[in-house]
Order: structure tokens, then sequence, then C-alpha cells
């Protein structure tokens, strides 16, 4: 076992105009790389801030996220560093094209092949046509292909998408899958994934359901190893 | 349904009110409108003052006043015309005591002064002046206080005046139409007419004052009779404007002018607060219009709801203004005695309705922009380019529409819009060329300042935007800052070195030898003396100066009075030809003239116009051949009209000298013994300029304090509007950037490293348009070479910069402090 993400005993809620709002108590849940995991659970239950959490984006108001990479136990950040988000929103900065926006983490790590791997994303994505296009000349399925490619251009452990194709049409929204889970297989990457559709929950190696404040596994897809999630 | 919009502006705006760039919008207008409120105010104050005051103090119904004589004929019509006239002359001399001496303006009064009001003297220093019938007797002498002071006079003790012996007698206390004499502080002395033809005083530049009675009917005949036949007269009665409102309203311009300025700041902080709120409010109006409202009802609810605001600033705007007039009126009082706060509401609604039309200029392109865009296009946001030139345009717009209201002095006003002009231009293509070279040279290298350098070439526009304001902020303040340090400093140095210490400023032919042999008995030197004489300039084109042009300036203001007409067949070395041909053709053509540049400019003159002067009361006409200007390194003379050497055979006239000396530390004490034996002898010690402009100067920076202040204050409000309208573009940045692994340190050195480049690009700016504004308004304004202090400019710079990295590093810090989810929330 390389990379894991370990939830103990985590609570999570927040306060708004005096008033607490619980999202969920005492969850614990184990995620490794190389394998694709759904979370579905009806609306306000908690989905994106496990999301979150799960990613090191945010702190759970109690419990513990643990990464730890062959045994040893990182930062927070060194998790971010090894993984990539796709956001509800998309998140795409309005200032750069398409083609830059895929480049920006590369850019950010340094790397002075920055421009050429986001091209070869941008390929992946289909949109090689649209390097030159900012997010508002996008649309919203071209915008989520370009946050799918900035998430996988740095070759991350992890990839997180909070509902990616939640605002897709049916046809897209299969399109929009099936490129992220065949981007997670070709690069070995652990991908985590937060969604209403059944069809995406069902292409997941684990699925998860989230209801009251709890979560559950739903089902364990049958090509997998032994032993390798819990 | 108005009334459901109008709820619906209030609900809007309620909403609004809380918000951090709200509250920076609300602060910038309300400090705009408290400013020239304030001003408003305290200027109607003092208008008041000086009408009740000329009421009363006038001393007559009419006053004619001339530096000639008038004709025996003429005089008849004036006694005609009025049941009672008195005729007053006016002389500057200087009177000495032992070895103190005081240049003082001398009253010589007929038997019948005065006419009106009451002349209050007394005979001892502490009592309060009494009523006193007539002027004083022959052999007598009357001082005002300050001169009793100064000269350490005694009651009763004689003096020596143009070589005849008078009796100090009485101490004035008010003169009835000492209001006529403007706003002048010149010590004062009075004797009786019988006396003046014993002295021997110089009685070239002797100013006629008639003080007549006479009903409405009589003046506006009067006046008539003046306008046509004594053209070089200044006729003032008691309905009519006098010489300290006019002063008066040329201060209130050269105000007006700093009001372009702070407006200006505060267009540049409304622009770049206003960003978000705009974008929020664009979101609700679509919402609404997506919902059925009509696009005239969405203009009409977002008018009502900046209507609303700006009613809610006014008040406290109007309160606190009120108050503070009464701190300025106090501090005036100084200058102006008995000057009183008055409300005035006329002026006050005239400001607000200037104000309330400049503000709403700003709301106009959101409102165009409502008009012609679709609802989609309003959800979307998508930035519209012709937005932004409809936003600049109305800008510029409105400071042109102010600075036409408000503007006294054309070239000032251009040499500074020009200069702004220039320092946009230059931050944006200096904006443009760091951030892309930068970018292309640090391309192929990693790490923080090429990724820095990266993000901000992408975000050019809207890091153009910043840099501008920031950069045209500094720049006003720079430039306010540096010109009133630099103007005093650099006035005396300039005067020592090339002028010598002692100014000639009139001396007649007579005198020019016992300087000679004074300077020589004293090891003093005259350095230089230039002819002239004095002339009125009384048509242009053919028409009165009145005619000719409507616009108050200060060459317009001194205008009024003869000026010197100086003669000269080369031009001068400290003058340079800027237009026409120094004295075309044969010297037989003797009309020709040469006209100061900046005088051509106020008046509106070209080559080509003629020029009417009046010299002891002949009529000569000029036609304008040249002109000229100063020229740094050889004197500070320079003469606003001169003439060919060949025209002086034609002009039957007094000559008289200007020039300078450079006197000894000995010779000072000497000097009163010189003015013993010619009192008309006008010698100025640079010392005593540097005291009467330091004196003057103490007054303008209190002025220029309070404006500093202001400016400052809207500098701030600039850099807090800078950084607070990119404020949710900062968070979604830094939200991305901690998601792709980035450590909190590493966004803030990010951030600090981008205002940094913001910062010293707008300072290069701001340093740069400082220099263009310092070196043209510095010479055409006050004949001086700008010569920056670079530390202090540096000083600035670095302070500029550093609270701009301040001021984005601590929105960062607060940013940061909150989660990543919030962030891209």
């Amino acid at each position: 076992m390389s990379q894991i993400i370990m939830l103990d005993d985590v609570s999570h809620h927040f306060k708004i105009n005096n008033q607490t709002i619980s999202l969920f108590n005492k969850l614990n849940l184990k995620i490794s790389a190389h394998h694709s995991h759904a979370i579905m659970g009806p609306s306000g239950v908690g989905k994106s801030s496990l999301l979150l959490i799960l990613a090191g984006l945010e702190k759970p108001v109690s419990g513990k996220m643990t990464f730890t990479d062959r045994d040893c136990i990182k930062t927070e950040l060194a998790l971010r560093q090894c993984s990539g988000f796709v956001f509800q929103q998309f998140h795409l900065l309005p200032e750069l094209d398409a083609l830059n926006n895929i480049a920006l983490p590369l850019k950010l790590k340094g790397d002075k092949h920055a421009i050429e791997k986001a091209l070869f994303w941008l390929k992946q994505v289909g949109l090689e046509y649209r390097s030159k296009h900012k997010p508002n000349e996008l649309s919203g399925g071209e915008q989520q292909r370009v946050a799918i490619a900035r998430a996988f251009v740095t070759q991350p452990s992890f990839v997180f998408a909070d509902e990616p194709t939640g605002n897709l049409d049916t046809q897209t929204a299969k399109e929009i899958a099936d490129l992220m889970f065949s981007c997670a297989k070709i690069n070995k990457t652990g991908f985590v994934v937060v969604t209403h559709s059944k069809d995406v929950c069902d292409r997941a190696d684990f699925c998860y359901e989230m209801s009251h404040g709890k979560i559950n596994k739903v089902n364990v897809q049958h090509n997998l190893k032994q032993g390798s999630v819990v | 349904m108005n009334l459901a919009i109008i709820k619906l502006a209030w609900q809007q705006f309620c909403q609004q009110y809380h918000s951090a760039d709200s509250r920076l919008l609300r602060w910038t207008q309300f400090l705009l409108v408290l400013f020239l409120l304030t001003l408003s105010m305290t200027t109607s104050s003092i208008k008041h003052y000086l009408d009740t005051n000329l009421q009363q103090l006038l001393g007559a119904d009419m006053v004619i006043s001339q530096y000639e004589p008038i004709s025996a004929s003429h005089k008849k019509f004036l006694h005609s015309q009025s049941d009672t006239m008195s005729v007053s002359r006016l002389i500057n001399i200087t009177l000495t005591n032992k070895t103190l001496w005081q240049k003082v303006q001398l009253k010589v009064v007929d038997e019948f002064y005065p006419i009106q009001g009451s002349l209050k003297t007394s005979t001892e220093l502490s009592i309060n002046g009494e009523t006193t019938a007539f002027g004083p007797q022959q052999g007598e002498l009357w001082v005002d206080l300050r001169l009793y002071k100064s000269l350490n006079l005694d009651i009763g003790q004689s003096l020596i005046l143009g070589g005849q012996t008078f009796i100090v007698k009485r101490i004035i206390h008010h003169e009835p139409d000492r209001i006529m004499e403007g706003h002048s502080v010149a010590m004062r002395a009075m004797i009786n007419q019988i006396d003046l033809a014993r002295i021997q005083i110089e009685k070239n530049k002797t100013k006629y004052r008639y003080l007549l009675n006479a009903n409405e009917q009589q003046i506006t005949g009067l006046l008539s009779w003046v306008k046509s036949t004594l053209p070089a007269a200044k006729s003032m009665h008691k309905k009519g404007n006098h010489p300290l409102a006019s002063f008066w309203q040329r201060v209130e311009n050269f105000i007006g002018l700093a009001s372009v300025l702070l407006f200006l700041m505060a267009a540049i902080a409304i622009d770049q607060a206003g960003r978000r709120q705009l974008l929020n409010q664009k979101r609700f109006i679509a919402v609404c219009m997506s919902m059925g409202l009509s696009q005239f009802s969405s203009i009409y609810m977002s008018f009502i709801q900046w209507l609303i605001s700006f009613i809610l600033l006014l008040l406290p705007a109007i309160l606190l203004s009120y108050v503070l007039q009464f701190f300025a009126i106090e501090q005036m009082q100084q200058t102006f005695e008995g000057l009183a706060a008055n409300w005035q509401l006329l002026p006050v609604l005239k400001t607000l309705a200037v104000l309330f039309l400049l503000l709403l200029t700003f709301q106009i392109p959101q409102w165009v922009e409502i008009y012609q865009v679709s609802v989609a296009g309003l959800i979307r946001q998508k930035l519209d380019q012709r937005n932004v030139i409809y936003r600049i345009a109305f800008s510029v717009i409105s400071i042109g529409l102010l600075t036409i209201v408000y503007s006294d002095n054309a070239l000032l006003t251009g040499l500074i819009l020009g200069s702004l002009a220039l320092t946009v231009f230059l931050l944006m293509g200096l904006t443009w060329l760091v951030l892309t070279v930068a970018q292309k040279v640090t391309q192929g290298a990693t790490g923080l300042i090429p990724f820095s350098f990266f993000m901000m070439k992408q975000r050019l526009l809207s890091k153009t935007m910043q840099i501008l304001g920031v950069g045209l902020c500094a720049t006003l303040l720079l430039f306010t800052l540096s010109l009133m340090k630099d103007l005093g400093q650099t006035m005396s140095k300039y005067m020592r070195t090339h002028d010598g210490n002692l100014i000639i400023s009139q001396a007649q032919k007579s005198h020019i030898n016992a300087l000679k042999v004074w300077s020589e008995k004293s090891n003093s030197v005259i350095k230089q003396l230039k002819p002239f004489t004095y002339s009125q300039l009384v048509k242009v084109n053919g028409k009165s100066l009145a005619e000719h042009s409507d616009k108050p300036s200060d060459s317009m203001a001194t205008l009024q009075k003869p000026v010197r007409l100086h003669w000269t067949n080369k031009i001068p070395k400290n003058n340079q030809l800027i237009s026409g041909k120094w004295w075309q053709s044969k010297p037989t053509n003797w009309h020709q003239i040469s006209v100061e540049e900046e005088i051509m400019t106020d008046m509106n003159l070209n080559l080509g116009d003629t020029l009417r002067f009046i010299i002891l009361n002949q009529s000569y006409q000029f036609t304008i051949t040249a002109s000229h200007e100063f020229k740094a390194g050889k004197g500070t003379m320079t003469f606003w009209f001169q003439i060919p050497s060949t025209a002086r055979e034609h002009i039957e006239a007094n000559t008289l000298y200007m020039g300078s000396m450079e006197l000894t530390d000995e010779a000072w004490s000497g000097l009163s013994s010189l003015w013993q034996q010619y009192p008309a002898l006008r010698l100025t010690s640079v010392k005593e300029i540097t005291h009467r402009f330091d004196q003057t100067l103490t007054m303008i920076i209190k002025l220029v304090s309070v404006f500093s202040i202001m400016i400052i204050l809207f500098a701030l409000l600039v850099i807090a509007a800078s950084v607070q309208g990119y404020e949710a573009d900062e968070k979604i940045k830094n939200g991305l950037l901690l998601s792709f692994g980035q450590s909190k340190l590493m966004c803030l050195k990010l951030s600090v490293f981008e205002w940094c480049i913001t910062g010293i690009i707008a300072s290069s700016g701001a340093v740069f348009g400082t220099w263009i504004a310092g070196v043209l308004i510095y010479k055409s304004q006050f004949s001086l070479t700008y010569t920056p202090d670079i530390i202090w400019i540096i000083s600035t710079l670095l302070s500029t910069v550093f609270i701009v990295c301040i001021a984005g590093l601590m929105n960062n810090k607060n940013n940061l402090n909150v989660s990543i989810k919030r962030l891209l929330a």
C-alpha cells in the first residue's frame, strides 16, 4: 500500500447566524491511491465538505485526517502537492486562456515544460482547438474539461472531483465521466468523486452513500484485488 | 409599481450597506462632498462679509480712481453730477525716523475728506479711536498704528518728509474708504494736500481718487461717462464688486482647481472601489429583469438606489461641513477682521447641484450598459470593452466640466491636466513594457518571480487599471506636497544667486547718480538697471479689457493698474523668443511690442493683435510682433511688455529704472540716509521679499496643509480601493494556489511581490508625472527652474511602495486566514 488518506472519527459542522448546522459525526473512511471512489447522497448532507477534508483543503471540526505515503505520515500540504481538484464551479482563472489555466499548477511547481504538457492534456480532453480561448468564451462542458485537464496535468496521486457532471446534459455528463475515469485509470490516480449520478457511481471501484451524518459502503467491484480497500 | 421599485431599491441599498466596497465608496463620496461643501460655505460667509462691509466702508456713493489727474473740464462735469466731491491722492514713499525706515502708503487728502462714514483717530496708543470730522491740518502727519509702532514714533515729535518737517499729530484707527485699497497690508500715513506742493517726492505713480456722493441715477450716468471719457479709470460704487471680492474670487478659483485634483482622486477611488459593487448590482438587476422588470424600471431602480445613498451621505456631510466652516472662518479672522460664519442657502444648493451632477455622471455608464445589454449578458457579466471606454469618457467629461466651472488660470489648469494625461500614458506604457519584458526574460526560469510576472502579464488589463489608480494618486500627492516645499526654497535661493540682495524696484534718473555714488562709498555693486515707464493698457484690438475678456485671471487683475513698459533693442539675456520676430523691418516702425507668453495665453492674445496704452494722458497703439518668456540663469527680472528703443523717442514719459544691487553687510545701516534724501527711491531687500513671501506662504501653507491632508486621505482611500476592488479575484487565486499544494507563506510572498511591482511602477510613473508637472508649471507660473529634492522624492516613492505593499499584504493575510472552501465560495 503506497498512499492512503484516512479519516478517524471525523465530525464537521458550520455556523450560520448563530445556528449550528451539523453535517456528519464520527465518520471513518480510508481512501487509497490507484482506485476510484464515488460518494453519493442527498443535497446538504456534507458530501462536498467531506471531499474538501479528504483533499486537505479544509480542517474537520473534530477527528483526524491522516495522509500516509509508504507508511510515513505526511502533512496536508504534501497531500495537496500530490493531488488535483475538480471544482463544481470549475474555478478557472478568467484572465488565463484554456492552455494557461491547465499549465498553471505546473508553472507553480516550476516545470519548464508546462506548456507542452498542458497542450498534451488539452488534446486529451479534446479541446486543442480552444487553447487560446478564455473561460467566458467556453461552454460549461468545455470549462469542465479544462478543469479536469488541470487536475490531471501534474499526474497527481489523487484527483478529487465535486459533482463534475452536475450541471451537464446526459451525453456530455457521460463523456466527462468517461474522460475522468479513463484518465484516472491510465495514470493510476486515486480518484474520488462526489456525485448524484448512479451511472458515475457504478463505474467507480468503490461507492459510498452518505445520509444522516453517516457514510456506508454500497458495493465493492469484482475486479479489485483483495485487501486493497477498507 | 413605482413604490414597489423604490422599496426594492431601498432593500438592495440596505443589503449592500455593510459590504466593504460600499463602505469605501461611501467614505470617498462623503469626503468629497464634505470638502466641497465646506469650501462653498466658507466662501459664501466671506462674500457676505464683504458685501456688508462694502455698504459701510466705501466712504462714498461712488469712487473714480486712476493714475493721472483728471482735467479741469472733467472735474467740472463731476461737480455738476455730484453734491459733494473729495479728491485724495495715494503715493508710495519711504518714511524714516532716525535709523528706522518703512515703506508707507501716503494719503494726501483735501478739506472735504471724508464725505461718508467716519474717520477714527486718537492721540494716544491705548484708547480706541474717536470720530474726527476732517483730515490732517497743514504741517500735520497722521500715521496708522503699525507704522507708529514700527518707526518708534511719539505723538508731537517732528519728522522730515521730502525736505519738510511734519508733526506727528494723531494715530489713524479707521479710514472710511479703507476697503477701496483692496486687500493691502501697506502701512499708512496721511497729510493735507496743501503740504504736497511743499515736499519733494516723486509723484509719478500717484493714484488719484475722486469720492462722490450721488444717487442711483447719477451713478448710472457717471458710469457710462467714465467708460467713454476716462478709459484708464476704474469706477466703483456701492452696488458693484470691489477689489477684495475679486481677490477672493481668484483665491476661490485656485481652491477650485484644487477641487479638480481632489475630484480626480475621488473618481479613481470610486472607479476602483465600485468595480465589485457594480457587478453585484448588475447581477441583481439582471435577475429582476429576468422576472419581467422592464429596462426603464431597472434603470429607475438603480437610480433610486443611488439617490438614496447620495441623500443619506449628504445629511452628515452638510452638518459636519457646517461645523468645519466655523473652524475655517476662525482661521480667516486673522486676515478678515470681523468675519463671521454665515449660512447662505443658495451657494450650498449650487454646490450640491454640481456634486449631484458629477457623481451622477459616474453612474451613467452603468445605466447605458443596462440599457444596451441583454439579461443573459448581464448575468454572465462578460466584460464589455465599450463600458471601459464609457467609464473613461464620462470621467473625462465630468472632470472637464468641473475644470471649466472652477478654472481661473487656463494655462495652469491645462498644464496640470496635460501632465496627468502624460502620466497616464507613461504608466500604461511602463506597465506593459515591464511586465512583457520581465515575462519574456524569466520565461525559461522557474520559481516565484517568473510565475508572478506570468500572472501579472496575464492580468494586464486589471493590473494596468490598478497601477493607474495608485500611480495617479501618487502623482497628485507628490506634486502637491513638493510644490509648496520647493517653491519657497528655490525662490529665495534663486534670487540671492542671480539678482544680488537688494532690488531697485523704482528709481528716477536723478536717483541713479546718487545710487552710484552711494554704492561706491559703501562698497556695494549695482548689478543691473533697466529703463521703463508706467503705462495703462486700455484696449485690445479696439475693445476695452472687460469687453475683450470676461474671464478673471491674475494677469487681468494686474492689468487693471498701470504696468511697466520696457524698451530694448536686443532681446534681454534672461528672455527667449517664443513666437514672432524681435523687431521686424526698419527701426522706424516703432509701434511693435513683445508680450510675455503667459500674458498672451491668459489674455487670449495673438501675434498681430493691437494694444492701446495710456502714458501720461497720451494714447499709443502697438502691434504684437513677438512673444517672449523667462530663460533661467541670467536674473529674474522679466517685463510683461517690451518695445523697441526707438519707440522711446516718440513717447512722452518719465524714464524710471528697475534693477538690483549687491550690498555688503555694513552697507545696510547706511540705507536710511539715502532714503531720507530720496524718499521716492524704492529699494526692497531680498530679505524683505523673503519675509513677505514667508508671510504669504504661511497663509497658503495653512490652506495647502488642509488640502494635503485631504489629498493624503484620498490617496489612502484609492490604495484601499485598489486592494479592495480586486479582493474577490485575489481570494479565488489564493484558494486555487492553496489547492494546488502551495503554502500560505508562498501565497503571501507572491502577493507581496505583486504589490511591490505594482507600487514600483506606479511610483516611478508618479515621479515622472511630478517631474513633468514641476518643469512645466514651475517655469511658466513661477519663472523658476524645477530642482527636485532627490532624497525627498525617493523617500516618498519608498513610502508609497511600502504603504501599497502593507495594504495588499494585510488584505491577503486576512484572506488566507479563512479556509480554502470559503476562499473559493
